[in-house]
């Protein structure tokens, strides 16, 4: 039976109300915001790609002058239009109509990076200082973030803070180019991961763009957790220090979650503290190295797991979050 | 036929109707309040990543309950050589047990898509799937043990599809059934490769006047989701089988075709056309019927269309062709969005007003973060032009 017979059959709509919604559901028109910002952004992507090897190939023949001739005029355009259009800061939310504004900025901001890494190779203008290279385009992107109030460059600037520092924060890089066996790096991530969670949380007191806090902390979050285990992995007279933080920051990051309803860290957090928790069960275990141990770690696997499970099943009552 | 509550999936579809009105003053709050606690809906909703968590434990949790169970098995098969056979009898047993506490739970607890539900429809279903491997796949040769295997699989993933009203169970199906097909058709003999696309065709199309059929009536509301998905595997199907790409790699692959330089398949031109012409046929179907489905399939095939053409036609400048395609794609959807400024036939580009925006405006950062965002600059020398330079690792290094 269709919904609005129902409900007209139930007494809650009138026949003229059902006309009207079923005219509605017949003419409502399709949206396809989300398809045409899509190909909007993979543009995007595509041409910074091609524009990047292009230079990159052709940087002996084009000519230098021409090229940063032309990225410059293209980025000042992107920022000439981002300032003209620009609606005046504020600590809330500032939200734009036209949906082609982000882009823009990104755009804009993206050829920036182009032009700065182009100059220090060809002309060194930052000298042997590469930090400087990598913080200035980040410091920059950070504060376009908040000028434009722009979660994707605010994303943008705190991977290159992060790169500054030493260590890859993009989300699939992880794990994949930190070599998280080195102490120098898992103390730098934890630095790194402390000073964005410890802004955000300052920035959350204030109420300085709230909203921006997904953003920090989804980098935080993972980086510290990461760092943390790495560390916890690397068996030193430290580990139990190691752990002890890993429990500190899963009762943050709870907190956190209850209180943002964000139940991503929840995860996170209930995901990385169950690897902690295993690990240091499990070598314990093997520090008994009885027959039996091998048994209770299945029961232990058994017993964890149904305790999540339930965990999650009843996590509002369990965190006191009403409905 | 559904395990499921169907009070409790029609109230849910109500309520979900209910709320767009609601959201566009179509009804009003006292209505709104009425549907709400006339249709209640009381029952486990997690939040999407509670729902991952429970997925996740839940196979841990099964995982380890097989192990343990392995363990103290071990002293059986120590007197026992017939590996096969305990197996087969492990299989069964877990999958039972897998689908008795799916049945039992959604009768208790009034469970729906909460995670665990999934995770033991999955994990049954792959049980049950090894242990008729277990039986099946000794006395066969390859290419039959297989066809015999995907004979014996449908009927269950149809039953799992329909009684579950689970979409990746119906992926199965639809993988399944068209497996069954591709080996039939095989079994002919030399006219198979001139067949088979045209059967492939024949047989999606009739599957998407099937379900065209099906979504229409009103008693198989609560199987939208899955008709759905079997819509877009139908669409995408009947493309791929005409597709110049999958016809020539497959005609040397299965056919044995021997392509000489500067031969043809036979009917190349035709290929070609219809590489190039269906997903604009369906874009336009699409934007016509407003048919969200079809348009995403019409996005998706676009892509694979230029792909082909750029695997046989390549200009030999990846950078140029990335350059130009971005700057298409940007044009193409600069000028959508300022066409579709007001309404035009039909189609909006304002977001749905009732959407849930923070996950998507969220990724869309991380996925900047991802796709532009800098990667560690070392202070080696050698790589001091590094992540950073073409705005990251997209561009910079890989190519």
């Amino acid at each position: 039976m269709n919904v609005t017979d129902q409900l007209v059959n139930d007494g809650i709509l009138d026949q003229e109300q059902a006309v009207c919604i079923n005219n509605f559901e017949r003419e409502k028109p399709m949206s396809v915001h989300w398809e045409l910002k899509i190909i909007l952004y993979l543009g995007i992507l595509l041409f910074m790609s091609g524009l990047g090897i292009l230079v990159y190939i052709n940087i002996d023949t084009i000519g230098h002058t021409a090229i940063i001739a032309a990225i410059s005029i293209a980025c000042a355009l992107c920022f000439y239009y981002g300032f003209k259009h620009r609606k005046p800061y504020s600590n809330q939310e500032v939200k734009y109509d036209s949906p082609l504004f982000d882009y823009v900025i990104l755009l804009g901001c993206l050829l920036f990076g182009v032009l700065i890494g182009y100059m220090q190779y060809q002309y060194n203008v930052f000298g042997l200082h590469y930090g400087i290279a990598t913080l200035f385009p980040a410091a920059l992107y950070l504060s376009m973030a908040y000028i434009f109030d722009h979660k994707g460059i605010l994303s943008l600037g705190i991977t290159g803070f992060a790169a500054w520092a030493g260590i890859s924060v993009t989300p699939m890089h992880l794990l994949e180019y930190n070599d998280f066996s080195s102490i120098d790096i898992i103390w730098t991530s934890i630095g790194v991961g402390t000073i964005l969670a410890g802004f955000s949380k300052y920035a959350d007191m204030k109420e300085i763009k709230k909203h921006f806090g997904f953003t920090y902390n989804n980098f935080a979050a993972n980086i510290l957790f990461i760092a943390l285990i790495a560390g916890l992995f690397d068996e030193g007279y430290m580990a139990i220090a190691y752990f002890l933080m890993i429990a500190g920051l899963v009762f943050y990051y709870f907190r956190y979650a209850v209180a943002e309803k964000s139940f991503l860290f929840l995860l996170l957090s209930v995901i990385y503290g169950y690897i902690a928790l295993t690990y240091v069960f499990f070598s314990l275990l093997i520090n008994i190295g009885n027959e039996l141990s091998f048994m209770l770690g299945l029961f232990y696997i058994i017993a964890s797991c149904a305790a999540i499970v339930l965990f999650f099943i009843y996590y509002k009552r369990i965190l006191g979050i009403k409905k | 036929m559904i395990a499921y509550n169907k009070i409790l999936l029609s109230n849910m579809l109500i309520i979900k109707k209910a709320k767009q009105w609601f959201s566009r003053d179509l009804i009003d709050g006292s209505q709104m309040a009425t549907v709400l606690t006339k249709y209640p809906i009381e029952y486990f909703k997690p939040n999407i990543f509670i729902k991952i968590g429970l997925f996740i434990f839940t196979l841990f949790l099964i995982s380890a309950a097989l192990g343990l169970f392995s363990l103290l098995c071990v002293g059986i098969l120590m007197h026992n050589d017939s590996i096969q056979g305990y197996s087969i009898v492990v299989s069964v047993l877990f999958g039972s047990a897998c689908i008795f506490f799916l049945e039992k739970f959604i009768k208790w607890r009034n469970w729906y898509s909460n995670g665990i539900d999934d995770a033991l429809l999955y994990s049954g279903l792959s049980f049950i799937f090894s242990a008729i491997a277990f039986i099946i796949s000794d006395d066969m040769d390859d290419e039959n043990g297989f066809l015999a295997m995907c004979i014996v699989y449908l009927p269950f993933l149809m039953f799992a599809a329909a009684r579950y009203i689970d979409r990746v169970v119906t992926i199965a199906m639809m993988i399944c059934m068209y497996c069954i097909f591709f080996l039939m058709v095989m079994k002919i003999g030399n006219a198979a490769k001139f067949i088979m696309p045209f059967a492939f065709m024949a047989l999606s199309t009739s599957f998407y006047f099937i379900v065209k059929k099906q979504m229409a009536l009103s008693s198989r509301t609560h199987y939208n989701g899955c008709l759905k998905v079997i819509k877009a595997i139908v669409l995408i199907v009947f493309y791929i089988s005409g597709n110049y790409y999958v016809i020539r790699e497959s005609s040397i692959e299965f056919f044995r075709l021997d392509l000489s330089e500067g031969q043809d398949i036979p009917l190349a031109l035709i290929f070609y056309a219809f590489t190039a012409l269906v997903p604009l046929a369906y874009l336009y179907v699409g934007l016509k019927t407003k048919d969200k489905l079809m348009v995403w399939v019409a996005l998706l095939l676009i892509a694979v269309a230029v792909l082909t053409f750029k695997y046989y036609f390549s200009l030999g400048h990846p950078e140029v062709t990335l350059t130009i395609a971005g700057i298409i794609m940007i044009a193409i959807a600069y000028a959508s969005i300022k066409y579709l400024v007001t309404d035009k036939k039909g189609i909006t580009f304002k977001d749905d007003p009732n959407e849930d925006n923070f996950l998507k405006t969220n990724a869309e950062a991380l996925v900047i973060a991802q796709s532009f965002g800098t990667t560690a600059q070392t202070t080696d020398a050698g790589v001091e032009m590094g992540g950073g330079e073409f705005g990251g690792g997209g561009s910079g290094n890989k190519f």
